[in-house]
């Protein structure tokens, strides 16, 4: 029998395996984002586009004062929700894997899914009522004497939306730390007692190099879409709570300037991959360790 | 073996429970400063399990550990005399073999220079020189195997634990990885406590052999004796092969015993042969080897019955048979060097055996 033959047939078998979605992602991802590209060195002259090459929107994007601090706070709220996130999910991951009994982990990633029954808006709209000036908290301090009139900073700032976004990417991050902490042979952990280390230290050598591809992983989940989020910032952010996102949108549809909008989405996305391609190569020796 | 010496390692009435599971049943023994014992046993008869007590790994309902004089009670495995080489082996796949060896030396704190020094040592001792800086995932099985043993011995441990460390190798370099922790363990001079299913295993290694069955000891002896003269049925079937011919006593006679045995006759062994005494369900014990075809008529061995061989497995030095007595059903396992054979046995021929009193084992 020819080996190499069968090969083949299995490469093309995964080939033909792939390529719905990836029909699917060619339509509705790449042809969308080379129109957005193209129209991104375009110029809108009122109600027609103007074809002639420029770069002038990137000019702007980039120059632009308002645009500059948009993103600069679009990337600092970003980077403090992921903070926030897989410091908070890797407790929850950690006592799942290690804590839980073997029987009762599916319950426990179950009841993690939950939160995703209800929609995404309604669940912003819940931490407007928790958060909200007649909210929970409110609600409940001056019913108990604690304050005498609600506290303003908690909705409509972007605390506001670092706590809204935290707790809606949390599942997301639970998850990757979760797998990788599961796939850690638990004779390491021993090795690494017998061999003169107690919990800390057992844990910063062994544990946390170990679950960091899981941990990386739930990093580039939550950052990556945080920074195009624009309906919780819409909801909860308040006047100075608007991001990037808020004024791409403004600039497509308001402002009527779509080639000013495609500059600046493509700029953000630029940027987020750079600092993603940065993070992943500062971690690069975590995930070697894969193969 | 000295066995006057001080013991590195005393067990006192150790017992452990899993909810209703008696893991191990109130054991004690001593096991004495460079012996290389083994805990040989079937799966799930408490081996492993007592390894880890004195590991420090699981914590024993009630009695002592006691190494090198201290009482090991609430103190963690980080902080006894022990290490370990693991099942798995728990190569760390983070790090280098380089960093794998020194990852104890390190918890301990050493300066650089050491570190590197000794490193480089233990990789020696173990024929890894040189491989400091391979990704251990790059690594075959024997070569991990390796690397666990240095990263354990470089930190100079009173006892050493071995937990299966073999199973996972390929029967040729299992053979050969036996011999080498045999001079290992000889050259460093350390105790080494050896967890194994494997009998072969245990007889061509070990100073001492604890047998388990159960959470019990059934027997503990040197390779020679736990072969020529194992306590009960149970042991004398885990190590080697053993044919059980039925057993009844005719009289008793000072300290001769008269006995029936089934297939071979009437004979008269003594009290020495019975090593727990003769009991109801007592059965005579015979190793294969004790057998032997009479292939020439000036072989002689005190007494010969006649079979009739129904199966031959041929092992190129050695040959077994199996013969079924003449006048009975029962079927011996007979075991002939093939350059002791002068003529061709085949299935279905009537031979003459012999066998020596001597040989039989009174066992129950």
């Amino acid at each position: 029998m020819n080996f190499s033959f069968i090969q083949k047939i299995r490469g093309q078998s995964g080939l033909i395996l792939v390529s719905p979605p990836f029909f699917y992602a060619l339509l509705l991802l790449a042809f969308p984002l080379m129109g957005v590209f193209a129209l991104s060195f375009w110029t809108q002259d009122y109600l027609e586009l103007n074809r002639d090459f420029t770069l002038d929107n990137y000019r702007e994007a980039w120059t632009g004062a308002i645009y500059q601090a948009l993103m600069l706070r679009s990337l600092k709220i970003s980077i403090l929700v992921t903070l926030l996130t897989v410091v908070l999910a890797f407790p929850v991951a950690y006592y799942i894997s290690f804590h839980v009994s073997p029987k009762k982990k599916p319950l426990w990633i179950f009841l993690i899914t939950i939160p995703f029954w209800t929609s995404y808006l309604i669940r912003i709209f819940l931490w407007k009522v928790i958060l909200g000036f007649n909210g929970v908290i409110n609600g409940s301090l001056i019913g108990i004497g604690f304050i005498d009139e609600p506290l303003k900073f908690l909705l409509f700032n972007q605390g506001a939306i670092v706590v809204t976004l935290s707790h809606a990417w949390i599942p997301f991050a639970i998850l990757p730390i979760y797998v990788a902490l599961e796939k850690i042979d638990r004779s390491l952990l021993e090795a690494s007692e017998d061999l003169g280390d107690g919990p800390v230290r057992r844990f910063m050598r062994v544990t946390l190099p170990l679950a960091m591809p899981g941990i990386i992983a739930a990093t580039l989940i939550v950052f990556i879409p945080t920074i195009g989020d624009y309906v919780t910032p819409k909801l909860v952010g308040g006047p100075n709570g608007l991001l990037i996102a808020n004024m791409i949108e403004v600039q497509f549809k308001k402002a009527n300037n779509a080639p000013l909008g495609a500059a600046l989405a493509l700029s953000a996305m630029f940027i987020v991959s750079a600092i993603a391609m940065v993070f992943l190569w500062f971690n690069r020796k975590y995930l070697r360790q894969e193969q | 073996m000295n066995q006057e010496a001080k013991p590195i390692i005393r067990i006192e009435s150790i017992l452990k429970n899993y909810g209703a599971i008696e893991a191990l049943k109130s054991i004690s023994f001593n096991i004495y400063q460079g012996e290389f014992l083994t805990l040989l046993g079937p799966s799930g008869c408490g081996k492993t399990t007592l390894l880890r007590v004195i590991a420090g790994f699981e914590i024993p309902n009630s009695g002592l550990v006691e190494i090198d004089g201290n009482n090991m009670e609430g103190i963690p495995a980080n902080q006894r005399p022990t290490n370990m080489v693991f099942q798995s082996y728990a190569v760390f796949p983070h790090m280098t073999v380089g960093e794998n060896v020194a990852y104890g030396l390190k918890a301990r704190k050493a300066d650089k220079q050491t570190i590197s020094e000794e490193v480089n040592k233990a990789l020696a001792m173990v024929g890894m020189q040189g491989f400091n800086d391979r990704p251990s995932t790059a690594l075959s099985g024997g070569q991990r195997q390796r690397v666990a043993l240095a990263r354990a011995l470089i930190l100079k441990p009173k006892v050493l634990l071995l937990d299966e460390p073999l199973s996972a190798l390929d029967k040729r370099l299992r053979e050969q990885m036996q011999s080498e922790l045999r001079q290992l363990q000889r050259s460093v001079g350390i105790t080494f406590i050896l967890v194994t299913h494997d009998q072969e295993e245990a007889l061509t290694m070990s100073d001492r052999i604890a047998v388990m069955f159960d959470g019990k000891i059934a027997q503990l002896a040197s390779p020679q004796e736990l072969y020529r003269r194992p306590t009960n049925i149970q042991v004398a079937n885990f190590v080697g092969t053993m044919n059980f011919l039925d057993l009844d006593l005719v009289a008793l006679e000072g300290n001769d015993l008269i006995v029936e045995i089934e297939g071979l006759g009437k004979t008269t062994l003594s009290m020495d042969q019975a090593p727990l005494g003769y009991q109801s369900n007592s059965m005579a014990g015979i190793r294969p080897e004790m057998f032997t075809i009479i292939t020439n008529k000036s072989q002689s061995k005190t007494k010969v019955v006649k079979g009739r061989i129904v199966e031959t497995q041929y092992f190129g030095d050695m040959t077994y048979f199996d013969a079924k007595l003449e006048g009975t059903d029962k079927v011996v396992t007979i075991s002939m060097r093939n350059s002791d054979i002068s003529f061709e046995i085949n299935i279905g021929n009537n031979v003459e055996i012999g066998w020596n009193p001597n040989s039989i084992l009174v066992l129950s």
